[in-house]
Parts: structure tokens; C-alpha cells; sequence
């Protein structure tokens, strides 16, 4: 018989072939199933009227944390319901009176199971019942809205189709003679409009035309003098630049000028506390006044004040 | 004419060999040494076959599916499946082609052109239960093995690639794979294998059994037992797919 390097017989190694083959299927088969490869898995059941595309493999939440995953879904006949196998491979207690929830998917998920706990504070026992309800999902919603709003729509419709009918009979009993004399009044005017212009054809015609020698004057005029034109309208940009240099200068000095008076405003600098402080006005007032008094002196007694001073250091 | 006679030779070759099924004795010691030239000696070749097949089979799903559409575990669903109902059986089979039917045909061809199975007739041995059967049985017993092996390395392929690339995380191809795991395509992909390994043995034994015309003839032989195995591998395909799915 053949032996290998390591010393096994033929026999030996398809053994071992077959066997690990064996041992790879059963474990792969079971992580595709989402079964624990070793320890018996957790068991529950419940029944859902209908189970919405619920696969085997589909998986169970508790609070959104994966806990399992759908074992089998079984018809029964008698009941008219679908039994369905969870499989529980997670640690959170599933207290007694918890249900299950079949919850639909959002727009492009899978169906999956929620288990919503209760208080109670005994568990269950493995491959006992729990209660199943089924949640409305997200398009049965929108389809709910849509038969609201396809209801609202039709009483709009209904609403436009009177309006309509209104509009219809006023327009084919009272107003319709009123209606029918404005259109012919209408006619009549446009009529008229007709005759005018072609009364006044000639005049019109010869109106067009001396317009038009007017217009070809003034191509003629800007034709020859295109040079000159151009001159000015260089000499108006000029001017415009120039005129732009002075707006900003005369910007600066208005926003100086603001400056002054603001701070003049505020009663800083002398100007301002000569407008601002009233001291200044009373002491010239008085000074004033003062002054008056002395002249007054003065030219009651000169020679009190110019009693030492000669007339020539005076004057 | 000639296509009609060489299915006729075909099926009287597959009714002898099913006819010494009993003579156990003759074929027991070739049978173990086929188990492991077709099965334990493939092994490293299905291996390498198959974490590729997942592997590249991930990269491109990802970036044929490459849209906000989608969920990403989708990849997982759609390598997980296709691996186990096609890839792992079919890409293996065609692999196996090359390396088991090319071995079979050249053994019987050499032996046929340098009258070795003559000799052995003319001993009284049955040389399609010596030759012919062993071989077969070895092919429909080990291809399943080579499948499960296969398809299992395709898949941890698939979530290595998926995770190394970047593409989505191994709990997310898991969990896409979960989601559309049925185990009737287990059972698909194990019969599609079984029935791979009887095409190739058969038609290469076939093909060896009935050479003729010295070192040319083995050569030829050996060349039409490939690609026949090929051709037949693909029809079978279709026509299990056609017929079972």
C-alpha cells in the first residue's frame, strides 16, 4: 500500500478527507443559518396572521440589538395563521407576556422580528408562545395618506366641476346678450380702427417715409463726423475718470468733515467746547459787559487810567 | 454515424462498469488510491479555486452595485449565493477537468496503446471493473467533498476580501449571506457536483479506455476527454439549473 511522508495510509487520509468535509458542512451550514455551532439553541414560537415576506433567517431584535434570527415559518391550516420559529442566540431574558412585533421594512430593508418586553419579572421557558403583532410599514402608511388625499382631491374636483357649471349658466342666460354687445361693440371699433388707417394710408405711408430720411440724415450726420464723436465721447470718459477722482476726494473730506463734527458734537477740541461748554459764552458776556463798564470809566475820568501814560504811547 | 457509435461504446463502457459493481475485490486497493489522486491530492487547487472565486467574486459585485441603492450586505447575499449554487461547484468542476480527466485519459490511453489492459484481460481480469469504475467512484464520492470545500473557502474569500477592501464589514456580508441562505442550494451545489465528478471520470475514462494510435492517440484522447468534460460540465449545468431550480 502507498504511504505518504507523514506515514498515512490512503484509507486514513480519505477519512479524514470525508470527515473534516462533514465536520466544514455542518458548522458552515449552521453560521448560514445563524444557529450556535455547538450549545442547543434557545427556542420560542408565535403566530402572525401573515408574515409579510418574513424569511427563515430573518432577523429578531430586542430594542433593535440583534438577539436571533427566524428558524422556520409553518402554515397551519386549522388556524389560518403562520407559526413562526424564533431562534435565540443572545443573553437579554425575555420576561413572560413579551410580544412579538412583525416589524415591515423601511424602503429598501428586510422584513425582521422586534421582540417588545414586558415588566414581568418571571422569563419564559424555552419553546414556549409569545404573543405576535404586526406594525404598519412604511408604505401602508403612505398609502393611507394617499386614500386622505385622494378623498380631499375629489372634493376639490367637485367644487371646481359647480364653479364651472356656474360659470357655464351665467354665461348662457342673463350675460350672454351683454357679453354678445360688447363683442360686436368691439368689432364695430376695429372696424372703425380699419378705416381710419386706411383713410389716412397716404399720410401714414409718407409719415414712414420721412422718418426713415430723418433716420438716414442722422446716419449720415454721425457717419461724417465720427471722428469728432469720438473725440467727445473720449473726452466725456475723461471727464467721467476726472469727475470719479473728485467724488472720491470730496468722499474723504466729507467723512473728515464728519469726523470734526462729531467730535465737535461730542465737545472735545476747542471748537466744541466753545459750543458745547456755556462757561465760555457767560465769561465773554461778562467780560464783555466788564469791558463796556471800563470803557465807561474811562471816558468819565481818562486821566485815572492814562494818569501815567503818555499820549503818544497811546497812540 | 460516428457520433452515435461513440455514445453507444459510452454507454456499454458505464453498463459494464455498473455490472462489476459487485466484484469488489478487484477494484478495492485501485478504489483508495483514486480517493486520494481525485480527492486528498485536489485539495490544495479546490482551495485556492475557491477563496478566489469569492474573493474576486466580492470586489466586482461591489463595484457593479456601486450606488446609494442598495444596502451593502446585499454583496454578501448576492456572493454567499452565488458561490454555493454556481461558482464553487461549476469553477471547481472545470478546474477539475483539466487536472482529474487529463490524468484518467492519459493512464488509460498509455495503458490501452502499450496493450497493458489487453495483457490484463488476457489474465481474466475485468479491466473496466480494475480501471474504469474505481475512477468513477472516486469522482462522484469526492466531488461533493471538493464542493463543500470549495464553496465554504468561497464564502470566508468573499468576507475577507469584502472587510480587507474596505467594501463592508464581515458581520454585514454575513449578514446579507444569512439573509438569502436556502439549504435546498446546498443540496443543489452537492448534486451539481455529483454530477461534475460523473462527467469528467466517466467520458475521461471513456475517452483513455478507447485510445488508439501510440503516443498521438494518448495525446488526442486526453485532449478530447478535457474539453468534452468542459462541454459537458456546462450542459449539465444548464440543463440541473433548467430542470431543478
Amino acid at each position: 500500500m502507498e504511504t505518504s511522508k507523514f506515514n498515512l495510509s490512503n484509507e486514513m487520509k480519505i477519512g479524514l478527507v470525508v470527515i473534516a468535509a462533514i465536520i466544514i458542512a455542518v458548522i458552515g451550514f449552521r453560521i448560514m443559518r445563524d444557529q450556535p455551532i455547538f450549545r442547543q439553541s434557545k427556542i420560542l414560537y408565535t403566530t402572525f396572521d401573515r408574515v409579510d415576506a418574513l424569511l427563515p433567517g430573518s432577523v429578531v431584535h430586542i430594542k433593535g440589538l440583534k438577539i436571533g434570527s427566524v428558524k422556520g415559518i409553518e402554515y397551519q391550516v386549522e388556524a389560518d395563521n403562520m407559526l413562526v420559529t424564533l431562534n435565540i442566540t443572545g443573553t437579554i431574558p425575555i420576561p413572560v407576556g413579551s410580544k412579538v412585533k412583525l416589524v415591515p421594512p423601511e424602503v429598501f430593508g428586510a422584513v425582521s422580528v422586534e421582540i417588545v418586553r414586558s415588566n414581568n419579572s418571571q422569563m419564559v421557558e424555552w419553546e414556549s408562545f409569545l404573543e405576535g403583532v404586526t406594525e404598519q410599514g412604511l408604505i401602508e402608511k403612505f398609502s393611507e395618506k394617499g386614500d386622505v388625499i385622494a378623498d380631499e382631491l375629489t372634493i376639490s374636483l367637485k367644487n371646481l366641476n359647480s364653479m364651472m357649471v356656474k360659470i357655464d349658466s351665467s354665461l348662457y342666460s342673463d350675460n350672454r346678450d351683454k357679453i354678445g354687445n360688447t363683442l360686436s361693440s368691439f368689432e364695430k371699433t376695429g372696424k372703425d380702427v380699419q378705416e381710419l388707417i386706411s383713410k389716412r394710408k397716404h399720410d401714414i405711408d409718407s409719415m414712414i417715409v420721412s422718418m426713415s430720411n430723418v433716420a438716414q440724415n442722422f446716419d449720415q450726420l454721425t457717419e461724417g463726423n465720427k471722428a469728432e464723436v469720438d473725440s467727445m465721447i473720449t473726452s466725456l470718459k475723461n471727464a467721467s475718470s476726472e469727475l470719479e477722482k473728485l467724488s472720491k476726494g470730496l468722499n474723504k473730506t466729507t467723512l473728515s468733515l464728519n469726523d470734526i463734527l462729531e467730535k465737535i458734537n461730542e465737545g472735545s477740541g476747542t471748537l466744541g467746547k466753545m459750543i458745547n461748554d456755556e462757561s465760555l459764552y457767560t465769561n465773554m458776556d461778562s467780560l464783555s459787559f466788564n469791558l463796556n463798564e471800563l470803557v465807561k470809566n474811562i471816558q468819565k475820568d481818562p486821566k485815572r487810567y492814562l494818569k501815567h501814560m503818555r499820549l503818544v504811547e497811546v497812540f | 454515424m460516428e457520433a452515435l457509435k461513440q455514445l453507444g461504446q459510452y454507454t456499454l463502457l458505464l453498463y459494464q462498469a455498473l455490472r462489476s459493481v459487485t466484484e469488489f475485490s478487484t477494484y478495492r486497493e485501485n478504489l483508495f488510491n483514486e480517493f486520494v489522486k481525485v480527492g486528498y491530492q485536489s485539495i490544495p487547487i479546490i482551495m485556492l479555486v475557491g477563496v478566489f472565486t469569492g474573493a474576486v467574486l466580492t470586489l466586482q459585485t461591489a463595484y457593479q452595485l456601486d450606488t446609494d441603492l442598495y444596502p451593502a450586505y446585499i454583496v454578501g447575499s448576492i456572493v454567499a449565493q452565488s458561490v454555493i449554487i454556481e461558482l464553487a461547484a461549476v469553477i471547481s468542476g472545470l478546474v477539475l477537468a483539466g487536472k482529474v480527466g487529463a490524468r484518467i485519459s492519459t493512464e488509460l490511453g498509455t495503458m490501452r496503446v502499450s496493450e497493458q489492459i489487453d495483457a490484463l484481460e488476457s489474465m481474466g481480469f475485468n479491466s473496466v471493473a480494475f480501471l474504469v469504475l474505481p475512477r468513477i467512484f472516486a469522482g462522484v464520492l469526492m466531488f461533493p467533498v471538493l464542493y463543500i470545500i470549495a464553496s465554504t473557502l468561497g464564502i470566508i474569500g468573499g468576507v475577507v476580501a469584502g472587510a480587507a477592501d474596505g467594501i463592508l464589514p464581515a458581520a454585514e456580508f454575513m449578514k446579507g449571506g444569512r439573509q438569502f441562505f436556502f439549504p435546498e442550494d446546498v443540496v443543489f451545489g452537492i448534486l451539481k457536483s455529483f454530477v461534475f465528478g460523473f462527467v469528467i471520470t466517466s467520458i475521461s475514462c471513456f475517452k483513455g479506455y478507447f485510445a488508439f494510435g501510440g503516443a498521438e492517440g494518448v495525446g488526442n484522447a486526453t485532449t478530447q476527454a478535457t474539453v468534452l468534460s468542459c462541454i459537458y460540465i456546462l450542459l449539465a449545468d444548464f440543463v440541473l439549473a433548467a430542470i431543478l431550480l
